[in-house]
C-alpha cells in the first residue's frame, strides 16, 4: 500500500515534470517560429539589444576583470612550484576565452537580464497587458518575446568578446604590475597560444545563454501566476532555472568541441 | 423565477450563449446559460464575485472555450479576425507600462492605418478628446495617471478601432464615485456615439442603471433574472432578492 503510494507519487511527479518540460517545449517552439516570421521588429530588436548590453557591461565587466585577475595570482601559486610561469598567458586567454567569460557572463546575464525580463513580463501578465495585447490582436510573443530572444542571441557574443578582452587586460596588469612578468612577452604569449576554436566555441556558448536566459526569463513572466508573488515567484525561478539550464548546457558544448 | 425575456428574436443578433457549460477542474461555473443579446443594446451583467462574469466575457474573445454548447459573436464563432470588431476595457485598464499614452491608443492601429508617429499622435488627441482628457496626457506615461484618468485612456484606446461590440469588466471597480460616475457616463455617450452593442461586468448598481439598457443577474452558472433596469429595484424574484441583500450588506 505505502509503497505502492510512493510509486505512484512518483509516477504523478514524473507526469508533471514531462508536462512542465512540454509546456516549456511548446513556448519555445512558438517563439522560435515568430522568429522567423514577419513582422520582422528591428527597431525593437536594437532596442533589446541595447538594453542587455548596456545594462550587463558594467556587471559582466567586473566580473571578468577579477577573474582574470585572479585567475593569473592562482595559477602562479601552482605553476611556481613546477617552474611553468611561462604558460599563465595561455591558461589564463584559454580558461577565460572558452570558459570564464562565457559562464560568468551567462550568469551574470541571468540574473540581471533573465530577472528583468521574467518581473517585466510577469506584471504584463498580472495586470491584463498580455490579454489586452491579445485582444488587439498582436500576437505576445511575436511582439514581446521574440526580439529579445534575438538580442540575446547576438549580444552575447558580442558582451562575451568584450569581456574576454576585459578579463584578459585584467591578468596582463596583474602579471606585469604585480608579479613582474615582462609586458610585451606576455602579450605575444597570450596570442600565440589562443587557437580559433578557442574563441569560437566561447561565442557559441555565449549565443546558447543568451537564448537559453531570454527564452526562459520570459516563459516563467509570461506563465506568471496572478499577485505580486506570483511576479516575484517568476523572477526567482527564471533565474535558477536558467543558472541549471546555463550549467548543464555548457558541458555539452564543451563535450562538442572537446580536443579540438 | 425568471422574467420573461426581452422579445430578440426579430432584431439581429450580435452576441449569442446558447446552452453554454463551462467547468474548471471539475467545479462548474456556467451551466446551460443562455443569452442573446441583440445589436446595438447596452446590457449589464451583474452577479457576485466568482459567479463566472469574467469567464463569461472570456468567452467572446475567444479567451476561452465552452465545455458544451456555443458562443457565437455576429453569428460566428469568436477567432482573431472577430477581435478585430471588438473592443475591451479591462478591469485594470491594463495599459501597456512601456508605452506613451498616444501609443497605448494606437497601438492597433499604427501597423494597420501606416500611420507615422505624428499622424497616430493626432489621432490619439483626437480620441483623448472624446473622453474629456486635454491633449497633453498624449506624452505621459501610464504610470503618472490618476486611476480615472486611466480608465478614460483605456476606454480611448478600446475604442480606437472603432469596434461594433465594446466589452467592460467592470469599468468603474476601485474608482472613486464621481470618477465611477465619468466613466459611466462616456461609456454611455460613446456607445451612442459610434453605434456600439456594450457588454458590461459591475458589481455597482448605480453605474448599472446609468449604462444598461437591459440587466442580468447571473446567479449559479446561468441568467437568473432578465429585465429592464427599472425593474431590478422592485422584482420580487429571489435571486435578485439574495443579490440586493449581498450588495447593501457589503455597502453598509
Ligand atoms: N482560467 C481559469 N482557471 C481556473 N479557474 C478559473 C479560471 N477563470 C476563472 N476561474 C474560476 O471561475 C470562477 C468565476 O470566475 P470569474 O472571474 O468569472 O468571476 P467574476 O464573476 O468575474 O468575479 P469578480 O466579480 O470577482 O471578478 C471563479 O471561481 C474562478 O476561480
Ligand atoms: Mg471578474
Amino acid at each position: 500500500m505505502s509503497v505502492l503510494g510512493f510509486v505512484g507519487w512518483i509516477g504523478y511527479r514524473s507526469l508533471g515534470f514531462l508536462g512542465a518540460i512540454g509546456h516549456f517545449t511548446l513556448f519555445m517552439s512558438m517563439a522560435i517560429s515568430q522568429t522567423l516570421t514577419p513582422p520582422y521588429r528591428p527597431r525593437r530588436i536594437l532596442s533589446a539589444c541595447l538594453d542587455l548590453a548596456l545594462l550587463s557591461l558594467p556587471v559582466v565587466g567586473l566580473t571578468a576583470i577579477f577573474s582574470g585577475m585572479v585567475l593569473v595570482l592562482q595559477s602562479y601559486t601552482g605553476f611556481a612550484r613546477i617552474s611553468a610561469e611561462s604558460a599563465i598567458p595561455q591558461v589564463v586567454v584559454v580558461s577565460l576565452t572558452r570558459e570564464l567569460g562565457p559562464v560568468l557572463a551567462g550568469l551574470m546575464i541571468a540574473g540581471r537580464v533573465g530577472a528583468a525580463i521574467a518581473a517585466e513580463l510577469g506584471t504584463m501578465r498580472v495586470s491584463d497587458q498580455i490579454e489586452a495585447m491579445q485582444a488587439m490582436i498582436k500576437d505576445p510573443i511575436s511582439y514581446l518575446v521574440v526580439p529579445r530572444l534575438i538580442a540575446g542571441v547576438i549580444a552575447m557574443p558580442i558582451l562575451v568578446l568584450v569581456a574576454d578582452t576585459i578579463g584578459v587586460m585584467g591578468g596582463y596588469m596583474v602579471a606585469v604590475y604585480r608579479l613582474g612578468f615582462n609586458s610585451a612577452s606576455y602579450l605575444n604569449a597570450t596570442f600565440e597560444f589562443l587557437e580559433f576554436y578557442d574563441v569560437v566555441s566561447g561565442l557559441v556558448k555565449a549565443a546558447v545563454f543568451g537564448f537559453i536566459v531570454t527564452v526562459v526569463g520570459a516563459y516563467k513572466g509570461y506563465y506568471a501566476s496572478s499577485g505580486a508573488q506570483g511576479v516575484g515567484r517568476a523572477t526567482t525561478s527564471a533565474v535558477v532555472l536558467s543558472a541549471i539550464l546555463i550549467l548543464v548546457s555548457n558541458y555539452l558544448i564543451t563535450e562538442a568541441f572537446f580536443n579540438r | 423565477m425568471t422574467d420573461p425575456t426581452p422579445q430578440a428574436s426579430a432584431q439581429e443578433l450580435e452576441i449569442q450563449f446558447i446552452n453554454v457549460s463551462k467547468a474548471f477542474n471539475g467545479r462548474s461555473v456556467l451551466s446551460d446559460l443562455n443569452l442573446a443579446i441583440p445589436k446595438r443594446q447596452s446590457i449589464v451583467i451583474l452577479g457576485r464575485s466568482g459567479s463566472g462574469k469574467s469567464v463569461m466575457l472570456k468567452h467572446i474573445t475567444g479567451a476561452l472555450h465552452p465545455d458544451r454548447g456555443q458562443v457565437l459573436v455576429k453569428g460566428r464563432k469568436p477567432d482573431r479576425a472577430l477581435m478585430e470588431s471588438i473592443g475591451v476595457l479591462f478591469q485594470q485598464g491594463a495599459l501597456f507600462d512601456s508605452m506613451k499614452v498616444w501609443e497605448n491608443i494606437t497601438f492597433s492601429l499604427r501597423d494597420v492605418e501606416g500611420w507615422n508617429a505624428r499622424q497616430a499622435r493626432e489621432f490619439a488627441i483626437y480620441l483623448l478628446e472624446q473622453v474629456d482628457l486635454a491633449a497633453d496626457v498624449a506624452d505621459k506615461y501610464p504610470r503618472d495617471l490618476s486611476g480615472g484618468m486611466a480608465k478614460r485612456v483605456a476606454l480611448a484606446r478600446a475604442v480606437s478601432t472603432r469596434p461594433e461590440i465594446l466589452l467592460c469588466d467592470e469599468p468603474t471597480t476601485g474608482l472613486d464615485p464621481v470618477s465611477g460616475l465619468v466613466i459611466d457616463t462616456l461609456i454611455r455617450r460613446l456607445v451612442d456615439q459610434f453605434n456600439m452593442t456594450c457588454l458590461t461586468i459591475t458589481h455597482d448598481l448605480a453605474s448599472a442603471q446609468r449604462i444598461a439598457d437591459r440587466l442580468v443577474l447571473l446567479a449559479d452558472g446561468r441568467i437568473a433574472w432578465d429585465g429592464a433596469p427599472a425593474d431590478f429595484a422592485t422584482t420580487d424574484n429571489s435571486a435578485v432578492v439574495a443579490y440586493r441583500r449581498a450588495v447593501s450588506q457589503t455597502h453598509v
